[in-house]
């Protein structure tokens, strides 16, 4: 079963601790990569993912992730977050892919509805074909079976 | 799992719909005229008699080479030599030149001058010109970027050159066509083709060769956004619309914008002033349906349909499948010690016989769990997906043996198996997953923690 992973990358903890309930709520894997090849790693595995990246502490590796996920896994639907009012910066996530992006003057209020609507829009359209069966309510199954599959 | 409320795919066009130059060529703003193979003026728009002060009905038929029959239209025959398109244009390559306008109204300076050829819905030849200014506009921008973001941008700015489609198949040749047809003017365009099949592709090339490249290309989605996000993003204090620095703002699944907002970007494209983001926009469903059944504002598809490119999906694109597989192979392998390169003869059967409903995302997907999964340097049909292989012409070959797996990771998956399944059969709810288990609660919510399990 592929479970939806929220992955957060950002120096301090701070965002993926208030995201933490959400996360909770809906049973999503919250992941806190610290380094950019870790984050691309998670990033690897066919599940339905949201990245929500930090900006403002080292500009460079941040657009640089944004842009080997961009490459890498173009269905990953980023978010990125920022502190500081930085239209130049903004405008660079955007150019470089993120899916929204939240830096003043946009409302941060927004942040939860886009991760969650992000997050349901992956994970409709995880197909079979991607080797697993999809998230989310599924045909019911009988319980009792003994030994995992051949993978599929 | 498909969301219901998906629109089906469109139906299969015999053929793209017929470029509408006029109404290309009118909705314009820069100035544009059409040539047919014979170098004679077809159409001209509005900019183009405002800046030659020259009407479309004294232009049109006038045969563009460098020397005319003389006439006493000396306006006239200067303006037809300097528009002469140079050879190499008729053997279908795009051509800029620049050249000396003089006349009455005209100022006396040089200008660029874009030839486009491309082929009309009936094949012949017709080639679009464009006049601009030689000496580029100011326009504001950003503070220069440091330099090694300035290189990040340059790697992604050039993966999406149009001319990099070794495709031979008419139809990505024609979107190809399209393309740098869309980049050498800013008319909306609507891009068509299923999800997944590269309309975003599509719409950052015509970013990229277009005047606008230094500028900034943002995208939403509006069928993943929420509608207050797809607001402010679009209206809101930051938004995207008008704001200096976008280029080009790409709105996919534009039929899943809501009406009221459908309502405000097509009063917005009507009302806009020259100095504005370039709108590309892109539906998976058919255009011409979504405006019958509501789902699409009949005035903002007529705004956004000045030109409409159709791209095809991956199903009728077998015959690329070998340099895609190359491509997606070789970005997947970039920083691995030991990149995959390549199919075994079985594999590659059965990615050709697949159906590809998920197109170029599903293709991408498929390979980078194969590319997980291999133990080789080259992805086995073992490797591929079942939904892959069952649909594979090629006989199943015979199961790989399972890796020697330890009795600890034997009994972690097994745990894990049933976790899963008395969560969905409780539909999340733990404690009557745990009834089922016939395990306390709190014991499974430590397993469950324990082996990072997420269940919806």
């Amino acid at each position: 079963m592929l479970y939806p992973q929220l992955l957060v990358y950002e120096t301090d903890g701070l965002l993926a601790a208030s995201l933490r309930p959400l996360a909770e709520e809906r049973r999503w894997a919250l992941r806190e990569p610290r380094q950019l090849g870790a984050c691309l790693r998670l990033l690897r595995r066919p599940h339905p993912a949201v990245l929500v990246l930090k900006i403002g502490a080292d500009v460079i590796r941040e657009m640089s992730l944004l842009e080997r996920v961009r490459w890498l896994r173009p269905e990953a639907a980023t978010v990125v977050v920022g502190d500081v009012e930085n239209g130049a910066l903004a405008l660079l996530a955007w150019h470089f892919g993120a899916g929204y992006v939240l830096v003043p003057p946009q409302p941060r209020f927004l942040l939860p509805a886009v991760i969650v609507s992000l997050m349901e829009h992956s994970v409709s359209r995880l197909r079979p074909a991607a080797g697993r069966s999809t998230v989310g309510p599924g045909a019911a199954e009988p319980l009792g079976e003994s030994l995992p599959e051949q993978e599929v | 799992m498909a969301d219901q409320s998906d629109p089906p795919p469109p139906p299969r066009p015999a053929e793209s719909p017929p470029f509408r130059w006029q109404a290309f060529l009118q909705h314009a703003r820069e100035p544009l005229f059409l040539l047919n193979q014979h170098r004679r003026i077809l159409g001209v728009n509005r900019a183009w008699e405002e800046l030659t002060q020259v009407r479309t009905a004294a232009a049109r038929g006038l045969v563009c080479t460098p020397r005319r029959p003389p006439s006493d239209q000396g306006v006239l025959d200067a303006i037809a030599a300097a528009l002469c398109p140079p050879a190499e244009v008729f053997d279908g390559k795009p051509a800029r030149v620049r050249r000396l306008l003089a006349g009455s109204g005209l100022p006396r300076q040089r200008w660029d001058v874009d030839f486009l050829p491309f082929r009309d819905g009936k094949g012949r030849l017709r080639v679009l010109g464009k006049i601009s200014r030689s000496v580029r506009e100011e326009r504001e921008t950003s503070p220069p970027l440091p330099e090694r973001l300035a290189a990040l941008r340059e790697r992604l700015d050039q993966r999406y050159g149009l001319e990099q489609s070794v495709s031979t198949l008419p139809a990505v040749q024609r979107v190809a066509t399209q393309g740098r047809l869309a980049a050498g003017s800013r008319v909306p365009v609507l891009i068509v083709g299923e999800s997944g099949s590269g309309r975003e592709w599509v719409a950052r090339s015509i970013h990229h060769q277009g005047e606008s490249r230094e500028l900034h290309f943002a995208a939403l989605n509006c069928a993943a956004l929420p509608p207050a996000a797809l607001a402010s993003g679009l209206f809101g204090e930051g938004r995207l619309l008008g704001l200096p620095g976008v280029g080009t703002l790409f709105l996919k699944e534009i039929d899943r914008l809501p009406r009221d907002l459908q309502d405000r970007l097509a009063a917005w494209l009507a009302d806009s002033p020259a100095a504005q983001p370039r709108l590309i926009a892109a539906t998976a469903a058919d255009p011409a349906e979504a405006v019958r059944t509501g789902r699409l504002l009949e005035s903002l598809h007529c705004s956004l349909a000045t030109l409409v490119i159709s791209v095809p999906p991956l199903r009728d694109r077998v015959a690329d499948l070998g340099w895609l597989v190359d491509r997606l192979l070789e970005r997947i392998g970039t920083g691995e010690d030991k990149p995959v390169r390549d199919l075994t003869p079985a594999a590659w059967e059965a990615v050709k016989a697949y159906d590809w409903p998920g197109n170029l995302r599903e293709l991408n997907s498929v390979l980078l769990t194969a590319v997980s999964r291999t133990q080789g340097d080259r992805i086995d049909v073992a490797d591929l997906p079942a939904v892959v292989r069952r649909n594979g012409k090629a006989a199943a070959p015979p199961l790989r043996a399972a890796p020697v797996l330890s009795l600890d990771e034997i009994l972690e998956r097994v745990e894990r198996r049933l976790i899963e399944v008395a969560l969905r059969r409780a539909q999340g709810n733990k404690s009557r997953a745990a009834e089922l288990l016939s395990v306390w609660r709190t014991r499974l919510i430590r397993r469950v923690e324990a082996l990072g399990i997420a269940d919806s």
